[in-house]
């Protein structure tokens, strides 16, 4: 593997981010599901997830840049999998609308695992380590894929400021902190 | 909040993975992700029924 087909892997990686990220959101504004603490620090942590990628991007594929995805993944795996034990008991309701049959929680769950192993296999092809690319500027495809990241993790920020407002998170959100009295 | 703050320290680390220094990047993203798992902690302190 190239460096750059390395780099227009990190950018499909943000692209697959993304669409999580706005899962989020359609969840949270068409169905009017306002997620938990634990639920928002799943949302972190794919946020986090996104760094490396960017990293590779403009600096060139480097194993410091997958071992910070790896941490964030491992982070977030931690955070999902404690909200599946949390609602892992027969009869519980589980927290949210299922999406085929699983739990936004669920689903982060298994991404998180499948970046671990994604990553572990990416690092394998050493290649990508060997070319220096930096200088280089990166395809439109990937600075699309970081800059739809930037405005989704702000997206991100504005949306948990108006849920939480300036205390924290109540565990069970039913209503947006800073909004109270306009809705 | 504490989380639309970790959302603005990641934005920060991104920002200066994208436009800044890599160490700058690295340390923010060091920062944040102490506190993401910090905060995780703060919000997974009850017991879970559960016995393997």
């Amino acid at each position: 593997m190239t460096a750059r087909t390395a780099i227009l892997l990190n950018a499909l990686a943000l692209y697959a981010l993304a669409v999580v990220l706005l899962m989020g959101f359609v969840l949270q504004v068409l169905w009017r599901e306002l997620p938990c603490p634990l639920c928002l620090l799943q949302r972190v942590a794919f946020v986090a997830l996104a760094v490396g990628p960017i990293l590779n991007i403009r600096f060139g594929p480097r194993p410091s840049h997958y071992a910070m995805s790896l941490l964030a993944a491992l982070a977030g795996f931690g955070i999902s999998l404690r909200q599946v034990m949390l609602h892992i008991l027969p009869g519980d309701p589980g927290y949210g609308t299922a999406v085929l049959d699983l739990h936004y929680y669920s689903w982060a769950a298994i991404i998180f695992a499948v970046a671990i192993a994604l990553i572990a296999l990416v690092l394998l092809f050493e290649r990508q380590f060997e070319t220096m690319i930096a200088a280089q500027r990166p395809p439109a495809f990937a600075v699309a894929a970081v800059w739809l990241m930037i405005v989704i993790t702000a997206a991100n920020a504005a949306a948990t400021l108006l849920e939480c407002g300036f205390d924290v998170c109540p565990d069970n959100p039913v209503r947006y902190e800073m909004l109270q009295g306009r809705q | 909040m504490d989380q639309a703050i970790l959302f603005v320290l990641f934005l920060a680390a991104m920002l200066a993975a994208w436009f800044g220094p890599r160490l700058l990047a690295g340390t923010l993203f060091a920062v944040a992700l102490a506190l993401t798992v910090a905060d995780y902690f703060h919000h997974a302190t009850g017991a879970l029924k559960l016995s393997f």
